[in-house]
């Protein structure tokens, strides 16, 4: 009976631990700002972008009649960036985005004055072009802010939550066990088992996620990184969990207490 | 000593028990959730292997033609409205400023499957394509041989509608819908034909 309460103690605490590794790790990364800038850099993000903006530049450029190219050097890499920093701050500190880039319709207007009368419209229509690659919808990036916050305080206190009922748990079953050694021996087999759960879920996703398409090129090549990433974390986690589970079962087979050696003598 | 690694040995299998219920446990309760992601990431997910380099030999009725991605191998033309464009192995955006892009996802002329054609919707690409009507022809010339479409169907989809696998050959053509939006659009304006002769 009372191995059996264990088990299945035992089991809730291997899926408390699989979830609170996920949740940390969730909370440090998707949840920052700075890992998402970081991850897009590294992700080769802002030049996919970069490329995509131009793309349908061009492309507009085409129908209006004017040579690819016009608008070479209208912005810089480092103004992009600039630019969904500030997105970025919309989504994780909720400041409301008004206007990206204010100074590019002006711009745009300036450069294509030698090549057409209709400056000015195609000017209004290529701010926008840059502005939903960047923004894709502003109503929508302003109305995530309050949810993610929400999102963010849900996951902390979840953390809190799900921490205090694994610790009370954790004293239940050391105290019906009460041998140091075998409490020792079943902290392994926890560690070992959400280690090699968590290493399990590595390979089930895999490279499922390496090859999606969401929205365009620029953002599914960020989102791609971003979630192979995560998968990675969980995994080193899984690794040092399992090494670390497999030697507190050593330790717990091994361990001679003074009673055992007195009795053996 | 014996005992202590039999002991060790049992406590991995412990672990080995508690994962394989937990596992079982959790494909019984939300298996069918887990099984709808999956359909909807391979929905959402280009093929492995669609990349620039992608080569395609044809071996139908004795043909030997390798296709290089970016490469040019023929034009399409549709006399009805004045069409006449190259045509173009494969469909990125460098391809399409130059011509008529072709999915390297569905088939070739020839093969006896559907051929997805698409091209931007400007007065010098595809444009015109919403001037097809019923009954107009299409053709295809390329390095190894003429091909005959009639169009008998003009429709608003997206792309992920059309089907590849047909049992006979047919021509799928696209360009972006509405008439008057450029760059990316969610939905296409469709033409579809059946191989007439070649």
């Amino acid at each position: 009976m009372k191995k059996a309460i264990i088990s299945i103690l035992n089991l809730f605490l291997i899926i408390m631990l699989l979830t609170i590794s996920i949740l940390v790790i969730i909370s440090n990364t998707v949840l920052k700002k700075s890992y998402i800038e970081t991850s897009l850099e590294k992700s080769g993000f802002y030049d996919e972008l970069n490329i995509a903006i131009q793309n349908e530049f061009d492309i507009y450029l085409a129908q209006a009649g004017i040579k690819s190219g016009a608008l070479k050097n209208l912005y810089t890499i480092e103004e992009l960036k600039s630019d969904i920093s500030n997105t970025l701050d919309a989504i994780y500190n909720s400041k409301t985005i008004n206007v990206i880039s204010s100074f590019m319709k002006e711009k745009i207007k300036s450069k294509l004055q030698t090549y057409t009368n209709n400056a000015e419209a195609i000017a209004i229509n290529l701010t926008n072009v840059y502005n939903k690659k960047v923004v894709i919808s502003s109503k929508h990036i302003n109305a995530i802010g309050p949810k993610f916050e929400k999102m963010v305080s849900m996951i902390k206190m979840g953390i809190i939550v799900i921490a205090i009922v694994f610790s009370i748990i954790l004293v239940i079953v050391c105290a019906i066990i009460g041998n140091f050694k075998v409490i020792i021996n079943n902290i392994g087999i926890l560690l070992v088992s959400s280690g090699l759960l968590d290493i399990i879920l590595k390979i089930l996703i895999g490279s499922k996620f390496s090859y999606i398409f969401l929205l365009n090129q620029a953002f599914s090549t960020g989102i791609i990184y971003i979630i192979n990433n995560i998968v990675d974390k969980i995994m080193s986690i899984g690794i040092g969990a399992t090494v670390i589970g497999i030697v507190f079962i050593i330790c717990g087979n091994f361990k001679e207490t003074k009673n055992n050696k007195e009795m053996e003598n | 000593m014996k005992n202590k690694v039999i002991s060790i040995i049992q406590s991995l299998l412990c672990c080995v028990i508690y994962i394989a219920i937990i596992y079982v446990t959790v494909m019984l309760l939300a298996g069918k959730y887990i099984s709808e992601a999956n359909s909807y990431i391979d929905l959402i997910s280009t093929k492995e292997g669609d990349t620039q380099n992608t080569k395609l030999e044809l071996g139908t009725n004795g043909l030997k033609l390798r296709l290089e991605y970016g490469s040019t191998y023929g034009r399409i033309t549709v006399p009805s409205v004045s069409i006449d464009l190259p045509l173009y192995f494969g469909n990125s955006l460098e391809i399409l400023k130059d011509g008529v892009g072709q999915s390297t996802r569905a088939y070739c002329p020839g093969e006896g499957k559907t051929i997805i054609l698409n091209g931007h919707n400007t007065d010098k690409m595809l444009k015109k394509l919403y001037k097809v009507s019923k009954n107009d022809i299409i053709l295809i010339n390329t390095e190894y041989g003429t091909y005959r479409y009639a169009v008998y169907d003009m429709k608003v989809i997206t792309e992920k509608d059309i089907e590849i696998e047909t049992d006979s050959e047919s021509l799928v053509v696209y360009t972006n819908y509405p008439e008057n939006d450029v760059g990316s659009t969610n939905r296409i304006y469709a033409v579809y034909a059946n191989l007439v002769n070649n």
